[in-house]
């Protein structure tokens, strides 16, 4: 029998793009857009982003390291206000193992002519798989690749 | 134009009951149990549907008698029979954001009885609620529970 555990985590990231809130919110609205940037690291395996970007409506993309585990995430929307916030959940899988389910707020705010972001990922990790560190760590590589996109946009 | 807000919050629950986790894990499962506490205090169930199963979402619209004017939107995520329920929520009133939730319901056996923690993650949108009000009414609930449980253990019952 599999050991139940779960630990909660919270936590911040902050990044200042030089790019206007339209422009970062897009990244996250369009699908073409997101798929350019929500993607896993160089020479992972890819399958394709699906994004219903409204409130109820899902996205879910996989991938992972050729011959390895194929990570799965499922994302919920809750709550949306265009350029200004998004709110949602998510699950992720390891192969049909679920590892962690998340609550992920991130806030679009001006800087200047920049945009401010800050993303807050409250998650509970599941049977002991995962942990906030490598969450943290893995989630700061999607902004890495957010700047570029909306900033060579 | 609303000022938008986003605050972030954990809220930790802990509850002995007088029931084996079975029970109490039918309480949340099972629809007739569940509407016996599924609200804070004397507020009121105006509406609610059931869809408890990974996957399964309920919606409810609950508050004051006289004005039921919030709707929970349920999802399960994980659930693992007589341990664990992990759903998230989002609360509206009347169609505008109150907050997000991620909440955790875990049970283990605690002599005859169980011992309940329920650790719910929460953002509160555009200052629509705070930390303080939504443990009062968390806690509520959770005594509820206890209230609505046979107060016999199944250790005696031979």
């Amino acid at each position: 029998m599999t050991e139940r555990s779960t630990k909660h985590a919270t936590f911040t990231i902050e990044r200042t793009f030089a790019a206007p809130p339209a422009r970062v919110f897009a990244a996250y609205a369009d699908v073409s857009s997101k798929a350019r940037w929500f993607v896993g690291p160089e020479g992972w395996e890819k399958s394709n982003l699906r994004l219903d970007f409204k409130v109820g409506g899902h996205e879910s993309v996989s991938g992972g390291p050729p011959g390895g585990p194929v990570h799965t995430y499922n994302a919920i929307y809750q709550d949306i206000v265009p350029d200004e916030r998004i709110v949602l959940t998510y699950e992720m899988h390891l192969d049909k193992t679920r590892i962690s389910v998340s609550l992920g707020t991130t806030e679009f705010k001006p800087a200047g002519s920049g945009t401010r972001l800050v993303y807050t990922e409250q998650a509970v990790f599941l049977d002991g798989h995962d942990d906030a560190g490598s969450r943290e760590q893995g989630t700061g590589g999607l902004f890495d690749q957010l700047a570029r996109f909306v900033e060579m946009q | 134009m609303t000022a938008r807000l986003a605050q972030h919050g954990t809220i930790r629950l802990e509850r002995c009951y007088k029931a084996a986790p079975a029970r109490v894990f039918a309480a949340w499962a099972e629809p007739k149990a569940r509407a016996q506490w599924d609200v804070p205090g004397r507020w009121v169930i105006a509406e609610q549907t059931f869809d408890f199963r990974e996957g399964g979402r309920e919606l409810k619209r609950f508050g004051p008698k006289d004005d039921p004017r919030f709707v929970a939107d349920t999802l399960y995520l994980d659930i693992v029979p007589q341990r664990r329920i992990v759903f998230s929520y989002s609360m509206t009133s009347r169609g505008e954001p109150v907050s997000v939730s991620l909440t955790t319901v875990e049970m283990s056996p605690d002599g005859a009885g169980t011992r309940l923690l329920l650790i719910e993650q929460v953002v509160f949108l555009d200052g629509k609620d705070n930390q303080a009000n939504r443990e009062e009414g968390l806690a509520s609930m959770l005594d509820k529970i206890g209230e609505s449980l046979p107060q016999t253990p199944p250790s005696s019952r031979a």
